[in-house]
């Protein structure tokens, strides 16, 4: 550990804690739980301080993401009542924006798109609905569409510029950048889906990507802008999956598995892109890092 | 089967529809089997069971090896159900139609137990998929139709029995993913959810028509759940449906391939949900990363069951690319120790490349005292050498190279001059000879015979010889040259010409090399250096001798040209494709950009090159390393060379654009390494308005922040929020913070808006307020053409600023300052509101955007309250350009905004400069002042209106320092002012707390803007009328002269009213601070009075402060006269000087006297800087 390590051991939630999350500046963490709610802390330092709480949902609370500052102090949130809310934090209070109740099932995962293709929300259902909110012009709307049969469990939005591509400071305006998902399900794939403007609607790009054997928990696309797309997709079956793509070679994505004792239940890249980060059922946090052989290592283990 | 017989089937085969499906077919049961079920641990295991008591294994890889548990004898009661221990394969339930449960271990092959399922048939078992000692069973009676929970360590009596079931029960499904969730169903038609640990009955699923004699939860996803009965269908159905009201209930047959597109649900969707949701959605742990090298982690907490469930969360930093955090440490300890040369070592002896050694090899070379020697020195010759031993140097240069001798004195040394030399040599020493006889010659002929026997027209003479000769003795020098040079007798020539004078001697040389400039390389060498122009060499000389080229320029080149010298040769190397030698070139010549250009393909290259070769190193970390080294060349770089980046305050179109992207990258990296000072350092380095910079500044600066700030900004922005309210009704756009405004600056944390504050910022549009998100256009723009540094006007009304400006007045501005501001008062002026009489001068100049404003009339603008987000985000060099914007915060600033300002003059135009007072709006000119037209006839009453002048007027001079200090906001690093700084409440106490900003940052015309031309008659009182008279509009005012700031308020103007843009401004002007251009005969002025300014202003008693501020800005305003090379003429710099002389000595009797000599003769000259020098002089004497 490069700095000391902070351990929130009473966060205040009566239950089990299923995200937890800093926000664009590292200053505010959310967190979500079975008990239903969410808590905002703010960090400060080596403490931290419960801001808020906030109670909507009528399930546990599966997801909590937070919006590029640029929209706003904006929490998303989604559980198992199948909701997912949009809550906003104005002059120190927090209101609940809009509630997105169309998914029949538990949304699992929400997942905001990168800053410069707009403000969109990707929310994953068990429904096996995957549904786009975005808002735009003072309102929201939404596009779903059925992703994976057996229900989705993850979804995660490509960075808003191509790897390999010039990298530009600042996109024109108006430009929808990049808007590409991968999604994870119940059905042991992954798809990507990329916005077709004609249709105002998203299509999947390949076929699945497959090779699990069991349910794909998590996916996380790298925001890398070096050379490669890396998607990274955790599963069930006790591995995690590294896909890449080479910028020369769009649509081919090679695979590297990574071996767990356990289930895996999270991928997290890092900001850079380049160490990646995976929780697993037995209570075992590993990083990841590819050496220039192409190798992904484990550089180091984060347990009790 | 019925019969008894077992057949196993391959399923993939079966689905694949193919014939041969069936694997094998035994027969051991004797009668029918009732239930069978495969090992779920060791899955080839198979256990059947049926009629009389039959329970056989198998091994289903070899079917003949079944084998019987228990006996035929033991019972006869058939076995209605079994099932396998799901934590232990060797265990095995079954349960007979007697009522008996028996648990069999198989590797004992006996019953180690038996239940007694109260005498009741047991229909269906089920073992608890987590705990190896507890099972379900159902009994299948009508009257008893209950699930029995056991645990076999107490086999005596049920744990617990489930009741819900109204007949019989057929099934049990006891989910694997959540132990929590039961399934049964039965003869009553229905199907129930249980937690069969609580034995809670979460619901019941819809009913059918038949018995239901089977449920199972899909073993892979138990979100689904099926459901046989016996009126021929099976039953898919979701475990969830949140939304029952969109989804029609539905309930598929089989048949149905699609049935997983469908959302099969219970039609009766209130009646259950589940209390808490199933454990496979429930993630356990997760982590995820953060800004500045976090990492969170939240895992459960362990906890015995029944009690709370609780997670934990940890957040602590990671580095895993170690490398680029030490790196980065090393780097920046180095360079705070100073120890350049250190780095530039450690750099070379690490370097991978010729290049890359060369670079850092020229950079120490840079940082060392004698720049251009060393790298004469770096590239190869030494300059005794040179002066010793140009022989040597030519052998080695391969060429001949000029002495610096015969460069500087034409004059060459005839000693030891190489062979090559030989003509100029004889040439020169025939001269001398020749020139010994001719003026013995000449001498002669005065009193001499013509036909002396030193023949001036000896017989070998040439006719043409003759001519000259009798040229030479007429005098005629010229005539003689010409013939000469004609006859190409230079040498003649220049012995004729050094009789004839300098300019005679030119010509000839002139001459002489124009002949022979395909002659040997060093005479064009001399050629250049005689005639200054160095560009030839640079753009001629060839490639291949660029070192000598170089080493050229190192001697002759003046310091201006120097470095636009080395670009151009830089440039032709680069074009031949050396990259490695044009970045020398680009070095020496200080040019960072093309430095940087070539820098960064070398980057990329050594990334290329990096992730061949084959490390454990990731493709990131090479990144990382090879942006780390660039880093460190450039910073290294700018250090050596005194690196100014003069377009800092520039908005768009920076040469160092790439540049610029490096960084922000380099700190993003840096950034996630957990090294947020570090990142923060490479952002200030950005141009304040560089868009990417701004979210990455201000990132980096939130995350530092620490919690007292914070708190700070949160209570700031409350108020600030109330007030941007309410001037929004009243029409004015009190200004918001915003979010993306400040440029990082840890020192005005305080003014930093608090990004979680209110949604007025740039995150949202305050006007928006109704929406739950401003459209993200409007919200945010990041792009450099949103600035609208006049966007900012409406907070010049902001009340704490009114305060100053009744005492502006009283200074009024420098007479000059008058003109501009009335020009554009009186342009923008359109309530109708007559134009000062002072308007018929010519506009002043205006900056170019003032066309754009011309485009759009005012009043057609939107009122300012929606651009006031933009405003925000200005991180705007020049927020004080917002007082000056004062007028009307109609629309045309807004408009104007996205027009960048013109660059200031090269390097040397302070952003500060750019910056006018804040003062200025409230003005009592206000009255005058345009103001959107809706308003213009209230003007009286309007709340904002600023004091009469009246008075204003009233107020004694001495009063007025505190206004000087208004113009604090100079003292403000540029970047570091943000604009909503102004309006955060009582900033003006700030203000005035600031030091002395010094004579660097000279006060500035502060009042250029403020001063409408109304107020012209209180500024007389002081200032005396500009040269021209009444006019003051003529002499430029140096706040027209500003090229941006010029933007003032023409908008709408009348349209009788010149466009400004055809005012051609009288003359250049630097912008006010900026001190660059005094001329060198003020400069010893400038350097006293300053320095003793300073002196007085460190020891003068605190309450002589507002005095000693007011003096200070009056001098700057000398200054920047001074700068201008404007008002104050020469001779009165020289008596200027002469009292600054006096002061120096402390002569203050003589430094008295000439101040009222000065004031007395030179009235018209005398501004209010007089004021300043007098009283500079008078505080100099009470200071000790």
């Amino acid at each position: 550990m490069a700095s000391g390590t902070q351990v929130i051991a009473n966060t205040g939630h009566d239950d089990m804690i299923h995200d937890a999350v800093l926000d664009y500046y590292g200053r505010r963490l959310a967190t979500c739980s079975s008990d239903r709610t969410i808590k905002i802390f703010e960090i400060e330092g080596e403490s931290q301080r419960l801001i808020e709480t906030l109670k909507g949902h009528d399930g546990a609370v599966w997801c909590v993401s937070w919006a590029h500052p640029k929209y706003g102090n904006i929490l998303a949130s989604a559980g198992y009542d199948g909701k997912v809310l949009i809550w906003r934090e104005q002059s120190g209070t927090w209101q609940r924006i809009f509630d997105f109740a169309l998914h029949k099932a538990s949304v699992n995962i929400v997942s905001w798109s990168p800053h410069e293709a707009g403000c969109l929300l990707a929310c994953a259902s068990s429904d096996g609905n995957v549904s786009v909110l975005e808002f735009r012009d003072n309102s929201w709307e939404h596009s779903i569409f059925h992703a994976h049969g057996l229900g989705v469990n993850s979804v995660s939005w490509a960075p808003a510029t191509t790897p390999g591509s010039i990298v530009s400071s600042n996109p024109g305006p108006g430009s929808t950048g990049n808007r590409r998902f991968v999604t994870g399900g119940s059905d042991n794939t992954l798809k990507i889906w990329v916005y077709d403007a004609a249709t105002n609607g998203y299509k999947q790009e390949r076929e699945p990507l497959t090779g699990h054997t069991d349910w794909v928990r998590d996916v996380a696309w790298s925001p890398t802008v070096l050379q490669k797309s890396y998607i990274a997709s955790a599963s069930q079956d006790r591995t995690v999956r590294i896909w890449t793509s080479d910028s020369a070679s769009p649509g081919q994505w090679a695979v590297k598995v990574l071996h767990f004792d356990a289930a895996v239940w999270r991928v997290s890249w890092s900001l850079s892109g380049n160490v990646l980060a995976a929780s697993s059922g037995d209570n075992k946090v590993t990083l990841w890092k590819e050496n220039l052989r192409g190798e992904w290592e484990n550089v180091k283990t984060i347990e009790e | 089967m019925e019969n008894g017989s077992l057949d196993l089937w391959d399923a993939a085969k079966l689905i694949a529809g193919e014939e041969d499906a069936l694997m094998s077919r035994t027969t051991k049961h004797t009668g029918p089997i009732k239930s069978l079920q495969f090992n779920p641990l060791k899955p080839q295991v198979l256990a059947t069971a049926g009629a009389k008591g039959e329970l056989y294994i198998w091994d289903i890889n070899d079917t003949s090896t079944a084998f019987r548990l228990g006996t035929a004898a033991a019972r006869a009661d058939d076995i209605e159900s079994l099932a396998w221990n799901r934590k232990v394969s060797n265990i095995l339930a079954t349960g007979g139609a007697g009522g008996f449960v028996t648990v069999w271990d198989l590797k004992t092959k006996k019953s180690s137990l038996t239940l007694n399922n109260n005498r009741k048939a047991v229909s269906a078992i089920a073992w608890d998929p987590n705990n190896s000692t507890k099972l379900l069973t159902a009994t299948s009676d009508d009257n008893t139709p209950v699930i029995l929970s056991w645990n076999l360590r107490n086999s005596q009596a049920p744990e617990r029995t489930l009741q819900g079931h109204d007949q019989g029960v057929l099934s049990l499904s006891w989910c694997q993913q959540d132990a929590g969730l039961l399934l049964s169903c039965g003869k009553d038609n229905r199907t129930l959810v249980w937690n069969p640990e609580t034995g809670e009955r979460y619901g019941e699923f819809p009913e059918v028509t038949n018995w239901t004699f089977l449920t199972r939860f899909n073993p892979h996803n138990p979100d689904l759940i099926a459901t046989a009965s016996f009126d021929g269908k099976i039953t898919i159905q979701t475990m969830q449906n949140t939304n029952p009201s969109a989804a029609p209930a539905a309930q598929n047959n089989l048949d149905d391939d699609d049935f997983f597109s469908k959302a099969p649900t219970q039609i009766q969707g209130a009646s259950f949900s589940l209390a808490r949701a199933p454990t496979w959605y429930e993630r356990p742990v997760g982590v995820s990363f953060g800004y500045g090298g976090k990492l969170v982690i939240f895992k459960k907490n362990d906890s015995a069951a029944g009690q709370a469930r609780s997670s934990k969360i940890q957040i602590s930093g990671f580095s895993v690319d170690s490398d680029v955090g030490t790196a980065t440490d090393k780097f920046e300890e180095a360079f705070r120790s100073g120890d350049i040369a250190g780095i530039c070592e450690e750099h070379l002896q690490n370097a991978k490349t010729e290049e890359e050694k060369s670079e850092w090899q020229v950079m120490k070379t840079l940082n060392e005292s004698d720049g251009r020697t060393r790298i004469i020195e770096h590239l190869g010759f030494s300059k005794d050498e040179e002066s010793d031993g140009p022989e040597e140097e030519t052998a080695e240069a391969t060429e001949p190279k000029e002495d610096s001798n015969i460069a500087t004195t034409l004059q060459p040394n005839g000693d030891g001059a190489p062979k090559k030399h030989r003509r100029v040599v004889s040439m020169w020493g025939e001269g001398d000879d020749g020139d010994d006889d001719f003026l013995s010659d000449l001498a002669a002929t005065k009193g001499a015979k013509t036909d002396d026997p030193f023949h001036l027209f000896s017989d070998g003479n040439t006719a043409l010889e003759d001519s000259i000769t009798r040229a030479i003795m007429l005098g005629n020098f010229e005539k003689a040259v010409d013939i000469c040079i004609k006859q190409d007798r230079i040498a003649d020539a220049f012995v004729i010409a050094n009789c004839g004078g300098k300019g005679l001697l030119e010509k000839v040389q002139a001459a002489y090399l124009a002949e022979k400039k395909v002659g040997p390389s060093y005479l064009r060498l001399i050629s250049s250096v005689a005639s200054k122009n160095l560009w030839d060499i640079v753009y001629n000389a060839d490639l291949s001798n660029w070192k000598e080229t170089v080493a050229t320029l190192c001697t002759f080149a003046e310091p201006s040209e120097f470095p636009d010298l080395c670009e151009a040769l830089g440039d032709r190397i680069l074009e031949a494709g050396t990259r490695k030698d044009a970045s020398f070139c680009y070095l020496i010549g200080s040019k960072l950009e093309k430095v940087v250009g070539i820098w960064i393909s070398e980057l990329e290259e050594a990334e290329q090159a990096g992730m061949k070769e084959s490390g454990d190193d990731s493709t990131f970390s090479v990144h990382a390393r090879s942006l780390q080294q660039f880093i460190e060349k450039v910073t290294v770089f700018r250090h050596v060379t005194k690196f100014n980046d003069g377009e800092k305050s520039q908005t768009e179109g920076w040469k160092l654009a790439a540049l610029y992207d490096k960084y922000v990258e380099y700190a993003d990296i840096v950034a996630a390494h957990g090294q947020l000072a570090v990142a923060q350092k490479y952002l200030d380095l950005l141009p304040t308005r560089y868009p990417a910079a701004e979210v990455a500044r201000n990132r980096v600066r939130l995350a530092t922040q620490k919690a007292a700030p914070q708190a700070a900004t949160r209570q700031q922005a409350a108020p600030v929020r109330t007030s941007s309210r309410t001037p929004a009704q009243t029409g004015y756009q009190a200004p918001a913070p915003a979010s993306y405004a400040p440029p990082a600056q840890p020192q005005a944390p305080r003014a930093a808006p608090n990004p979680y504050g209110p949604p007025a910022g740039s995150q949202f549009q305050p006007a928006a307020a109704s929406n739950p998100y401003a459209p993200p256009q409007q919200n945010y723009n990041p792009s450099p053409p949103a600035p609208g540094p006049y966007g900012a006007p409406a907070s010049s009304y902001a009340p704490p600023t009114q305060g100053y400006a009744a005492p502006a007045q009283n200074y009024g501005a420098p007479t000059q300052n008058y003109g501009a501001p009335t020009q554009n008062f009186g342009q923008a002026g359109l309530g109708g509101v007559p134009p000062p009489p002072k308007t018929t001068g010519p506009p002043p100049k205006i900056n170019k955007d003032v066309g754009d404003w011309n485009d759009v009339p005012m009043v057609v603008k939107p009122p300012i309250r929606k651009s006031t987000p933009r405003v925000a985000p200005i991180t705007s060099p020049f927020p004080n350009q917002a007082g000056i914007a004062s007028p009307p915060p109609t629309g045309p600033y807004q408009r104007s905004a996205p027009t960048p300002p013109p660059p200031p003059p090269k390097g040397s135009a302070p952003p500060r400069s750019m910056a006018s007072p804040p003062v200025g709006p409230p003005h009592a000119g206000q009255q005058h002042l345009p103001r959107p037209s809706s308003v213009a006839s209230s003007v009286a009453t309007n709340p904002y209106a600023p004091p009469p002048p009246a008075q204003a007027s009233t107020l004694p001079p001495p009063m007025a320092p505190p206004v000087a200090r208004t113009a604090s906001p100079y003292n403000l690093p540029p970047a570091g002012a943000p604009p909503s700084n102004r309006y955060a409440p009582a900033p003006s106490t700030q203000q005035f707390n600031q030091p002395p900003s010094g004579p660097a940052f000279a006060p500035p015309p502060s009042n250029s803007y403020a001063p409408a031309a109304q107020q012209q008659q209180h500024a007389q009182q002081f200032a005396p009328p500009p040269p021209q008279g009444s006019r003051p509009p003529v002499g430029p005012p140096p706040s027209a002269a500003r090229p941006p700031s010029s933007g003032p308020p023409p908008a709408a103007k009348p349209a009788s009213v010149p466009p400004p843009r055809t005012a051609a401004p009288p003359k250049a002007k630097h912008p006010a601070g900026d001190r660059s251009h005094i001329p060198a005969s003020a400069q010893e002025l400038v350097d006293i009075f300053t320095r003793d300014m300073q002196r007085v202003a460190s020891k003068a008693p605190a309450s002589f402060a507002p005095q000693v501020k007011d003096t200070q800005k009056r001098l700057g305003l000398l200054f920047d006269h001074l700068n201008n090379e404007e008002l104050v003429k020469p001779d009165t710099i020289d008596e200027l000087t002469a009292l600054a002389r006096a002061l120096a000595d402390r002569d203050y009797l003589v430094a008295s006297r000439i101040q009222v000599e000065i004031q007395r003769d030179k009235t018209d000259e005398c501004g209010q800087w007089m004021v300043g020098v007098k009283r500079l002089v008078s505080m100099s004497k009470a200071t000790p």
